[in-house]
């Protein structure tokens, strides 16, 4: 399949520091793909080169085989469009308005509707699930129907390539997924390319066809997200000191080596949510013997046992605040 | 808690289902919202109707009432190209009286538009046509006629030549346009709209201390004939000026319709508009090229009228209840004109000798109107 937008050797950054040097990665037809790294790594100068939003410092930045930069503004919105991540106070308009001016390069002059014109924003509308608030304005939204919105206005501009930085930035756990999938139908449906930074890993984990993962020293790696996984590129690029990637949940959680050992005694979902609760709290659940036990009892409590000591606890929270005081 | 596979095949589930679900939802909103837009119409068709019903009845008053009394009749027979019962009433209504309305009605149009445009330019709901310092220049000319003239830098222009007979409404006109030709040459230079801001802000101040230097050293009467202008009045405009007024002002309004697209897509920021194929920089110089020709061009000859071009937009706003340029422009253009006429009314103090600094009658009947309508709508919005 032919790229619809790619980065041939590209160098971004501005005039005094180079941000990244000689990124090559191409985005095909009807794919999700997340851009990830460490904060300030250059996600989001990545992006703006790509849309054209700023000249590259080397290399090139191809839209459907033009260069974005020499792309007339016209022809690049037709081909290109944008979700960005900062607020806009967009004034009083209906999201149906707000969707109709993602039809500026098709329009004329005076920006006037066709019926062509609103068959499509309704269109755009409808793909997100933001028919039902149509007609309502935007500034009495919620932040992810808002975020749809916004969606639908890139959407109704009728691009090759949709560029969104941080599109779940201000939402909620739920409304992230909810954006996500409506990202990957909306790829995967219309055979539009959708490429999106972000900070949540787990949903980029769960929802990308592919990963643009950047690295530390400034390379991109690119796979699909379970390749980063195995091939560890993925927690190179997170880890610090005292965090490790769990490579059997995908998750990111505190270095096992600084926990302190807790015999759990028992199974069973009780248990399971105990280890995560004793995680939370700095110790690490262990099958060997240790100087502290707990056991997950039938009757509904828990039992911890410090040495000669034994108390039983009706909540894991009183349990966990039994533990912190037994810490020397 | 569940496990990765188990979470996706769910997923799928709900997608699929929900996308019927979708489906069927926006079928029955599709009318829904179809019905509630012709509502909205019906409701903003009465809004203009109403508008342009109150316009032709401040026109008719405007040009009526004054401190001759003359009888309706004669005032619409005169108007419709008849003869009044006396002759002087038609040198009244049509030398007089109809210019002033005609001018008062193309002032109020031109600043209203000016301000809406400034407004969304700078996304700053406190942009009025001035911020650019137009109305600084303009009143840098004025000062220097009327306050000048006389000191001995003056005496020596005008021993140039340069001064001779120049009225104040020339030094205005000059005053403004050289400022907006500086405007212009700046935002043709500068990225950010807020540098642009400032540079116009400190562009004002330092005009303004300019005028305020000259005043120092000027005599006292001078300076009452600079405060004179600085109460504005839409009386100054003859058919002698109106060739050049209205043809400027005209040519402003195209401008400004010109631009109502990107008027629209900067509502949502100038890095949205580019993404939308919209050259910023073009439409921006355009924006400014007809919002500050229109601000030049009445400032130049009916003096600082303030108030107005600030106030006009947000009314509009909150009438017709949205953003969309398309509607404001030509709800600006009416409600500026009928404002103008109406302040221009109040400050006649109708069936006496005295007429109230336009300004003043501006503000003072205007500001409890603004907040309340403000207020209402709770907050300001662009």
């Amino acid at each position: 399949m032919n790229a619809v937008l790619s980065a041939e050797n590209l160098s971004v950054g501005y005039a005094r520091r180079t941000v990244l040097a000689d990124i090559t990665a191409a985005l095909l037809p009807g794919e999700l793909v997340c851009l990830i790294g460490a904060n300030g790594v250059g996600k989001s100068t990545l992006l703006r080169t790509l849309a054209g939003m700023q000249p590259p410092l080397a290399g090139r930045a191809l839209l459907l085989g033009d260069e974005v930069q020499r792309l007339d503004l016209r022809a690049r919105a037709k081909r290109l469009s944008l979700v960005l991540t900062e607020r806009v106070d967009a004034g009083m308009m209906t999201a149906y308005a707000l969707v109709a001016l993602g039809r500026y390069p098709h329009t004329d002059w005076s920006g006037r509707l066709s019926a062509h014109d609103d068959a499509v924003v309704r269109r755009a509308l409808a793909a997100v699930g933001a028919s039902d608030f149509a007609q309502r304005n935007i500034d009495e939204l919620s932040d992810g129907e808002r975020q749809k919105v916004f969606i639908a206005r890139a959407l109704a501009q009728e691009p090759a390539v949709i560029l969104l930085d941080e599109p779940t930035a201000w939402l909620d756990v739920p409304r992230r997924a909810e954006i996500m999938r409506v990202l990957r139908v909306l790829a995967h449906e219309s055979g539009r390319a959708v490429l999106l930074s972000t900070h949540d890993l787990d949903l980029a984990l769960r929802s990308a066809d592919r990963l643009w993962l950047l690295a530390h020293d400034g390379r991109l790696h690119v796979g699909a997200p379970e390749d980063l996984v195995l091939n560890g590129a993925l927690a190179a690029a997170f880890v610090t000191e005292g965090l490790e990637f769990d490579v059997h949940s995908g998750a990111f959680r505190l270095s096992k080596t600084h926990l302190l050992p807790v015999h759990l005694a028992g199974h069973g979902l009780r248990a399971l949510w105990t280890a995560r609760a004793l995680e939370r709290a700095g110790f690490r659940a262990s099958g060997e013997p240790c100087p502290l036990t707990i056991d997950v009892l039938e009757d509904g409590r828990w039992r911890l046992t410090s040495g000669q000591q034994s108390a039983r606890y009706s909540t894991l929270y009183d349990l966990l605040m039994a533990l912190r005081k037994s810490l020397p | 808690m569940g496990r990765p596979c188990e979470r996706r095949s769910f997923c799928y589930c709900s997608m699929q289902e929900s996308g019927k679900k979708m489906a069927a939802i926006s079928q029955n909103t599709a009318t829904l919202s179809v019905e509630r837009a012709a509502a909205g119409q019906r409701s903003g068709r009465w809004l203009w109707l109403a508008l342009a019903a109150l316009l032709l009845a401040a026109f008719v008053l405007s040009v009526g009432l004054g401190s001759v009394n003359i009888p309706l009749g004669d005032v619409l027979t005169t108007l419709t190209g008849g003869q009044p019962a006396r002759a002087a009433w038609q040198t009244i209504i049509l030398d007089f009286r109809l210019p002033k309305a005609l001018t008062a009605m193309l002032a109020g149009a031109a600043l209203a538009i000016s301000g809406l445009q400034m407004q969304t330019l700078f996304r700053n709901p406190l942009a009025d046509p001035f911020v650019l310092g137009i109305n600084a220049g303009a009143s840098l000319g004025v000062a220097l006629v009327v306050l000048a003239v006389g000191t001995t830098g003056a005496a020596m222009l005008a021993g140039l030549g340069l001064l001779g007979d120049m009225s104040l409404t020339t030094a205005a006109v000059l005053g403004a346009a050289l400022s907006l030709a500086l405007v212009l040459a700046v935002a043709r230079r500068v990225g950010s709209v807020t540098t642009l801001l400032v540079i116009g802000l400190m562009f004002g101040y330092a005009v303004g201390a300019l005028v305020s230097l000259l005043m120092y050293f000027s005599i006292p009467e001078r300076i009452q004939a600079f405060i004179n202008w600085g109460f504005g009045s839409f009386g100054g405009v003859t058919w002698q000026q109106m060739p050049l007024f209205a043809p400027l002002l005209l040519a402003g309004l195209l401008l400004s319709w010109l631009s109502v697209k990107p008027l629209n897509a900067l509502l949502l920021g100038e890095d949205y508009a580019r993404s939308m194929g919209v050259n910023v920089r073009r439409a921006r110089l355009g924006i400014i090229a007809g919002g500050a020709l229109l601000a030049g061009t009445v400032t130049a000859f009916c003096g600082p009228v303030a108030f107005l071009g600030i106030a006009v937009p947000h009314v509009c706003r909150s009438l017709l209840r949205t953003s969309d340029h398309r509607a404001l422009i030509p709800a600006c253009l009416l409600a500026g004109a009928l404002w103008a006429l109406g302040a221009d009314l109040a400050a006649r103090l109708p069936s006496s000798e005295i007429v109230l600094p336009l300004n003043a009658v501006m503000a003072l009947l205007g500001a409890p109107v603004v907040a309340w309508i403000l207020w209402r709508q709770r907050g300001l919005r662009l």
